[in-house]
């Protein structure tokens, strides 16, 4: 099964229709969307408006390949699992999302890790044809938790060390 | 000490999870904007507040008279949060109260800090971001929620 999300806050008609057009290309597998909104009609994928936070694992976890809007959620959890994915990011100019800011992350998280990313259309393809071959890369795993440097930053400064404040008696 | 952990839904709940480990010797209660998300906070005490953004910010007056009720109940030390418009009232609030406030800016703000962050800069006690070309004498970068 290929599990596609577009997030729980706005439509993205733009990557349903790019996912419904080149699913034929897929071999018959099936293709279940979380949608949001959606006022477009697809032709050869199933749709859900909702999936609660609890179900959305289990899809994640039994879907071979996932495509998703770039929202740091669903590339958490996927990179958690070590799924194949393919994020397909908003663009500002057509109000997909308030700006542009899905298009920046997506340019500096490629060029810190193996996040695979479609800017259009044809790049969808594309990296769907490499999924097929089975050369599409997987994301690094995450750990479970924020960097180790962050923790402890936010530690620190929510009780900063004790003997920073403990003050010699003077005699 | 009490930390009051608070994110509206999607990746802003996400990263606020991951952030989890920080809090550990303290006591920990989590706020969000939906019901649902109180399964992927369990074993913690769990609030919901409505949900607003800046293009239904007429909810605001609303939002701020339930949080600073359960503010007032909850009493925290410290208010952190990962966003969106509800976590900056949270903060607003917290700081109001007296409690330790910060401002973690989401990782998909990796281009420019987000209105948001630069609200909470005028008011908060720390923001970050978690891209260290955005680090600013106020901005801190101490690493990221992913690697």
């Amino acid at each position: 099964m290929i599990f596609v999300t577009v997030g729980s806050q706005l439509p993205f008609d733009r990557m349903i229709q790019a996912v419904d057009e080149v699913a034929p290309l897929l071999q018959g597998k099936e293709v279940i969307a979380q949608v949001f909104g959606m006022k477009y009609q697809p032709k050869n994928i199933k749709t859900l408006d909702y999936i609660a936070p609890k179900d959305f694992r289990s899809y994640v976890e039994s879907a071979e390949l996932i495509i998703s809007h770039a929202g740091t959620g669903t590339i958490l959890s996927v990179a958690q699992l070590q799924k194949p994915m393919i994020v397909f990011p908003r663009l500002g100019k057509l109000k997909e999302t308030r700006n542009n800011h899905q298009i920046d992350t997506c340019v500096r998280l490629e060029q810190i890790t193996r996040l695979q990313v479609a800017y259009d259309k044809a790049q969808l393809e594309e990296k769907i044809k490499l999924f097929l071959k089975g050369q599409l890369p997987v994301m690094e795993k995450v750990p479970a938790h924020a960097s180790a440097q962050m923790l402890n930053s936010i530690r620190d400064f929510i009780q900063p060390q004790r003997q920073d404040i403990i003050a010699v008696p003077q005699l | 000490m009490k930390i009051l952990a608070v994110a509206s839904g999607g990746g802003h709940i996400t990263e606020l999870l991951r952030l989890q480990p920080a809090f550990e010797d303290q006591e920990l209660i989590y706020m969000s904007t939906h019901e649902s998300f109180a399964s992927s906070c369990k074993g913690f005490p769990f609030y919901t507040v409505p949900d607003f953004s800046r293009w239904n910010a007429f909810k605001i007056p609303m939002v701020a008279w339930k949080m600073y009720r359960l503010f007032k109940k909850i009493k925290p030390d410290v208010v952190v949060t990962t966003g969106a418009a509800p976590g900056v009232l949270a903060l607003f609030i917290g700081r109001l109260l007296g409690s330790k406030t910060i401002w973690v800016e989401s990782l998909c703000h990796a281009e420019k800090v987000s209105v948001s962050g630069k609200m909470c800069e005028l008011f908060a006690d720390r923001v970050y971001t978690q891209w260290a070309h955005l680090a600013t004498p106020k901005i801190v970068y101490a690493g990221n929620i992913m690697i």
